[in-house]
């Protein structure tokens, strides 16, 4: 049924003047204040970046003329650490699950995760890039993307990993429009964990951003799970190792013991000299600086299973080991964005938690 | 009263206010005065109140009576403190003469009296004590068995004594006019009804914009039974006589006001602020397109007709007899009711802006509330989406409504004027200007519910051309032609009160007050006996011959229009 809308009928209530032209292909867009941002929706528009999330689902506009061509889209994306996220039991240092949508349709899903759970390095980047068909780009149209919470269909038991509202404080850093794909995943062969995590293919918790070095890194190992998003048509068989995170145990493990639970009554050796003090003030920073401790998993150690983002829905797994490396390929017709979950099996003895990264990716 | 500023911003503006007020005021005839009620916790609405009081006085001599401080609950309730030393002070600054300690007075008289314990009978003030114990309590709705507690049975004697106390103030002091913020909860609705029965104008300043005030005079008011209800059908003829005819004069200042509200400037609707107040769609298409997404969001499919129902404050007066239903739950419940059998078309439910709760502990558990435990057992209906106001930006809201359902938000001008129908049920200040039926009772609800839907569903537009654009008018009228700005009275955006006081003290110390706007401006409701203050007059003859630069459409807009007697003087005098 086409719906002739009240408002379209009544009056001339929309824009007078359409002076400024839309943005041309290729562009981009940098600023929440560059006039080809149109319109948004519980976003912030930002001076230096596009804009800042303000709720579960935020959505943005851009005037773009593709002159009948499919523009290829990529998104750049960017969570902060933030001292609020670093706040013991916070749950801003879960992690985000964002599913993104485009003129309607859902695209792709990214993880943002900070790489240890008091927060960590400065920020985490991620990218998602899609193709728009020129079919979904009407004259005088706006080129929308929508970034949602992926967490909000899961399961309870899933959902309850990542931050709620997850969208909310993520940054839109900006916004790319190519007539080709930029940076867009072949699968020609095996793709690495850093292409794969950059061009949106397989999203493991994104990339670092760290004080100091240069270019940005995939990190160590820190989400216990990642996003599989089509790639030509179909989800890639994706090898994935397994780890688990251990505790950082310096210096300041002992002062904190002394200055928390300690007193006269602990003894003379238990109290912290001026080193010890100068320890537990260092642990922290030393803990946010140094790399995260992780022990390999064998693949029979750890078990996987899997949830679409759209719907929720379980997803069948065929899962083979080989050593640390165990090689996960999805049922040939499962379409959209799939979570994949790793837990350590239920085993006397087993670790606590287990973080996974992604090895390669490929069409089998 | 709260006023985060230094002593010092604020002593030197208190004095300069006190030289400038003296100066304008004097003389004063001490057998006349004019009543000014400063029983508010604002800065803002207290200036604005006092101003127009004195004002008064600069058009006909009198002495400037203050009623100062409300019962201790209201202070709870609004969750800032009444400093009644500070209001004084500011009081003394504005020349009052005499300042009225009601709720000293109010407790004398009760514990002389000892009436609380009596049972209280539905009066001609049951309605205020009503919104004030609900204001105060926090309770939806009053019961049967609230009316028989301790606390609204000492709202209902405190009324009582307060009413004859204003009976007597008024008999004894005839008062020119009753300046008052408030017209509807229990101290202030008392005031207003004994000065209406007693034949003294009132006039109400309102909060927001710059200068805007609504005006009773005696010779209008023909017992109607309340404030709103008495001045409803005024404001409506005015409109009808005075604006509308003229409307193509206003045409450009009506565009104006359209593109400052579509940029989120000006007043948009409270929650709808910050980065979530423009309105950036430009064409059908992209509303279609934004509509596609906000739809998905909501689990509704974009291509059916979408009623949006906007809940009011559950402690907003309802003025029981203007409106059609007795509070805000019953006409929810009656919306919801229609809403669960229409499925043709999607419903999405918006709370209130801020429920805020009162910091007054109720006596009783309050119940929950109304619109959660709607939400619950709705949850099965998926045509139904229940959903916070601050949930969609006005981009996302305007897209997605088709239909807007609302007691008495200001949404329902915005809805009406940016082409989406409306089905009101409560009293409002535009209810009588043509912009949409105005339902009064219950039934008549249901019925204008299933039309709209029914016309909906048959993809029939519901409203006129005319409708829209009286709806445009009063969003001219109530943001410019009615909003008298100028220096005297800084806008409301004008703060914290350091940004307010020292432009304004630098004013009133350095720039001589003749012909200010709201001199003039008052002056002339006081001539004309308009039912709202207005910028200019907005029924004067406008000097329509020929100019060589461009067509004198904008006459009235912040401007004293010139007319042809005026330009003749103006050119004799060259």
């Amino acid at each position: 049924m086409s719906h002739d809308y009240p408002a379209l009928t009544a009056g001339a209530w929309f824009g007078e003047d359409d002076a400024l032209a839309p943005m041309g292909v290729p562009g981009c867009v940098v600023s929440g204040l560059a006039p080809q941002v149109r319109l948004v929706d519980q976003l912030t528009r930002g001076r230096r970046s596009v804009g800042r999330c303000a709720a579960a689902a935020s959505l943005v506009g851009v005037r773009v003329h593709a002159y009948g061509a499919p523009v290829h889209v990529t998104v750049d994306l960017r969570l902060e650490i933030s001292a609020e996220h670093r706040r013991r039991g916070s749950s801003l240092a879960r992690p985000r699950l964002l599913l993104v949508l485009s003129q309607g349709t859902p695209r792709q899903a990214v993880l943002l995760a900070a790489d240890r759970p008091d927060g960590g390095g400065d920020g985490v980047r991620a990218r998602v890039s899609f193709t728009v068909p020129a079919r979904d780009l009407p004259d005088g149209g706006l080129l929308l993307i929508e970034i949602l919470d992926g967490a909000a269909r899961l399961p309870r038991a899933d959902a309850a990993g990542f931050a709620p509202a997850g969208p909310v404080g993520v940054r839109v850093d900006r916004i790319d429009f190519a007539a080709m794909p930029v940076a867009a995943p072949t699968l020609s062969g095996a793709v690495d964990r850093r292409t794969a995590e950059w061009s949106g293919l397989v999203s493991s918790g994104g990339l670092l951003l760290t004080a100091g070095a240069s270019g940005d890194h995939p990190g160590m190992a820190h989400s216990p799970s990642l996003v599989v998003n089509e790639a030509d048509g179909a989800l890639p068989v994706i090898r994935v190792r397994c780890g688990e995170p251990l505790r950082w145990s310096g210096p300041s493990a002992g002062a904190a013991a002394s200055s928390s639970g300690g007193g006269p009554s602990s003894g003379p050796e238990r109290r912290g000299g001026p080193g010890t003090r100068f320890a537990a003030a260092l642990g922290p920073a030393l803990r946010r600086a140094l790399p995260p401790r992780v022990r390999p998993l064998s693949a029979d150690e750890v078990e996987f299973r899997a949830a679409s983002v759209l719907d929720g829905r379980s997803v069948p797994l065929a899962v083979s080991g080989q050593g640390a490396t165990a090689s996960l390929a999805f049922p040939a017709s499962q379409r959209g964005p799939v979570l994949v979950v790793a837990s350590p099996r239920d085993v006397p003895g087993a670790p606590r938690r287990a973080v996974c990264e992604l090895v390669d990716a490929s069409h089998g | 009263m709260r006023v985060d500023v230094d002593q010092v911003t604020y002593q030197r503006f208190l004095a300069d206010a006190g030289a400038f007020w003296r100066s304008e005021t004097r003389p004063t005839d001490p057998g006349a005065c004019v009543l000014a009620d400063a029983r508010h916790h604002d800065l803002r609405v207290l200036l604005r109140t006092l101003t127009v009081a004195n004002a008064l006085r600069r058009l006909t001599p009198a002495r400037l009576v203050v009623l100062a401080n409300p019962a201790p609950c209201w202070p709870l309730a609004w969750g800032v403190p009444y400093d009644l030393d500070a209001v004084m002070e500011l009081a003394a600054a504005f020349a009052a003469d005499e300042v009225i300690d009601v709720d000293a007075f109010a407790e004398r008289r009760l514990a002389e009296l000892a009436t609380a314990r009596a049972t209280p009978t539905v009066d001609e003030l049951a309605p205020d004590v009503d919104a004030a114990y609900r204001r105060i309590t926090g309770a939806p709705s009053v019961t049967e068995a609230a009316r028989r507690n301790q606390d609204y049975r000492r709202l209902h004697a405190r009324i009582r004594v307060l009413s004859r106390f204003y009976a007597e103030l008024i008999a004894e002091r005839a008062p020119v006019a009753l300046v008052t913020s408030e017209v509807d909860y229990d101290e202030w609705g008392a005031a207003v009804l004994e000065a209406r029965r007693a034949g003294v104008p009132v006039i109400q300043p309102l909060a927001g914009g710059a200068l805007r005030a609504y005006a009773l005079f005696p010779e209008q008011d023909h017992g109607a039974p309340t404030f709103g209800a008495a001045l409803t059908p005024l404001i409506g003829e005015f409109f009808g006589a005075q604006v509308w005819p003229r409307r193509e004069h206003w045409r450009r200042g009506v565009r104006r006001v359209l593109a400052r509200d579509r940029a989120g400037r000006g007043r948009p609707t409270d929650a709808r602020t910050g980065p979530n107040a423009a309105v950036e769609i430009e064409n059908p298409t992209q509303r279609r397109q934004v509509r596609q997404h906000v739809a998905r969001r909501l689990g509704f499919d974009p291509n059916r007709p979408v009623a949006v129902v906007f809940r009011h404050r559950a402690q907003d007066p309802v003025d029981a007899r203007a409106a059609a239903f007795p509070d805000g739950d019953a006409w929810l419940d009656a919306t919801v009711a229609v809403a669960r059998s229409a499925r043709e078309i999607n419903w999405l439910f918006l709370d209130a802006p801020d429920p805020a709760p009162p910091a007054a502990p109720p006596t009783t558990a309050r119940p929950e509330d109304r619109f959660a435990a709607t939400a619950r057992e709705c949850a099965g209906h998926t045509h139904l989406a229940f959903r916070p106001a601050a949930a969609f930006s006005r981009n996302a809201l305007l897209s997605l409504a088709d239909l807007g359902v609302t007691l008495h938000d200001p949404v329902a001008v915005e809805f009406v004027a940016y082409g989406l129908p409306v089905v009101q049920a409560g009293w409002s200040p535009w209810s009588d200007c043509g912009l949409g039926p105005v339902v009064t009772d219950p039934d008549q609800h249901r019925r204008a519910l299933v039309a709209a839907v029914a016309e909906l569903a048959a993809d029939r537009p519901p409203m006129t051309g005319e409708q829209i654009e009286r709806a445009r008018l009063w969003l001219w009228l109530d943001r410019a032609g009615a909003d008298v700005a100028g220096p005297l009275v800084p806008t409301w955006a004008a703060w914290p009160a350091e940004h307010l006081l020292r432009p304004l003290g630098a004013y009133l110390r350095h720039v001589d007050p003749d012909g200010d706007p709201v001199f003039a401006a008052v002056e002339r409701l006081w001539r004309t006996r308009a039912p709202l203050l207005t910028r200019a007059d907005v029924a004067v003859e406008v000097d329509r011959s020929p100019r060589s630069d461009a067509a004198p459409t904008v006459v009235g807009v912040g401007m004293v229009p010139q007319t042809r007697s005026s330009r003749a003087a103006a050119a004799a005098h060259e």
